[in-house]
């Protein structure tokens, strides 16, 4: 950090032209430290964002199709004497049923493997904080003897 | 958490018990169930017993118009005359019922086959004496085929001091390409003055 030098002039009178420095407290303090955390990407980002919306999007298809295979196997299930003869409409069903069940698994899969990329993305693309040290210097007055006075200031850097 | 996604997943399969429907046409059942020979029901392939007649009130043979079974002689007004008949899988085609008729000024001849949908379907006929078809049965007004049972009708006016015959015979179509080719019955049959 480049170092600031700061005057301010105050009149003095008595005082010789010589620049005097006198320090006033202990030339160094105790350092402070930051510590500035770091920010992904925009690219990481955005797939993070398209994973998580996939992912979203994948599972509720699954969801969708879970319930839909539910309506159809219910008009068929049957765990009593029904009475009623097994008929192409109630095997067009039990297809329905299976068919949106094995979409219903594949958006399940899908969904929950973007999910879990996007968690697995999330923790391998954590960046790096920055940690900053800051040594602050006393400050230290400045006398300046001029005709009929003095020039009193003051510098410190930080 | 794999747990739950196996019963997740689980729900989505339709649960069909065995002994849940009565078979369908051609033996149709619910997959991995198989119809069962004697009572018409789906059940599991273990439990599931090949076609057989039963007991039936059939006199063999009676496989035609001359060996036909004997009703005898109606009047213009008979009884109900009801008999229990296994058709094809005791290696006949046809059965034949035969029946005279007095003299009669105006008078009709009924029959009702009952079967089921899981084997061949049957054709019930009306012939006279020559041989001439006089009428063919037609789905009955309360025939509901999705509780297993086919029914049809025959309602035809016949002549007086005559003799007639009922046909049932094999439909020779839906019967799993052969392979069920026989069905149970039961007809009644009946004259009736109109």
């Amino acid at each position: 950090m480049a170092l600031l030098r700061y005057a301010t002039p105050l009149l003095v009178t008595a005082l010789g032209s010589a620049l005097v420095t006198a320090p006033l407290a202990h030339a160094d303090s105790s350092p402070i430290t930051i510590v500035v955390p770091g920010e992904r990407p925009v690219n990481t980002k955005i797939a993070l964002g398209g994973l998580l919306v996939g992912g979203a999007l994948f599972t509720g298809l699954g969801v969708y199709f879970h319930l839909d295979s539910r309506d159809s196997a219910s008009g068929v299930a049957s765990d009593t004497f029904t009475g009623e003869a097994w008929s192409t409409e109630k095997q067009a069903l039990l297809d329905d049923a299976n068919s949106s069940r094995k979409l219903a698994i594949g958006g399940y899969a899908i969904g929950g493997a973007l999910l879990v990329g996007a968690i697995v993305m999330w923790i391998v693309s954590e960046p790096e904080s920055e940690t900053i040290v800051i040594h602050p210097r006393g400050a230290q007055p400045m006398v300046s003897p001029t005709q009929g006075g003095a020039v009193l200031g003051g510098t410190w850097s930080f | 958490m794999r747990a739950y996604l196996f019963v997740l997943l689980a729900a989505c399969a339709p649960e069909i018990a065995p002994g849940a429907y009565i078979c369908g046409e051609e033996r149709s059942c619910p997959e991995e169930l198989v119809c069962d020979g004697v009572s018409n029901i789906c059940e599991l392939a273990t439990n599931a017993r090949p076609f057989a007649c039963g007991e039936t009130d059939e006199a063999e043979p009676n496989n035609s118009f001359a060996e036909a079974q004997q009703l005898g002689v109606l009047g213009c007004v008979s009884q109900l005359a009801e008999t229990i008949a296994c058709h094809g899988a005791d290696g006949s085609t046809e059965d034949w019922y035969r029946f005279s008729i007095g003299a009669c000024s105006s008078s009709n001849a009924r029959a009702r086959v009952t079967f089921s949908i899981a084997y061949e379907p049957l054709v019930v006929e009306l012939l006279d004496a020559s041989g001439a078809v006089r009428a063919t049965g037609t789905p009955c007004f309360d025939n509901d085929e999705d509780d297993g049972v086919a029914t049809y009708c025959i309602d035809q006016p016949i002549t007086g001091n005559a003799e007639y015959g009922f046909r049932v015979s094999g439909r020779g179509a839906d019967d799993c390409a052969g392979e069920c080719a026989f069905n149970r019955y039961t007809i009644t049959m009946q004259t009736y003055t109109p």
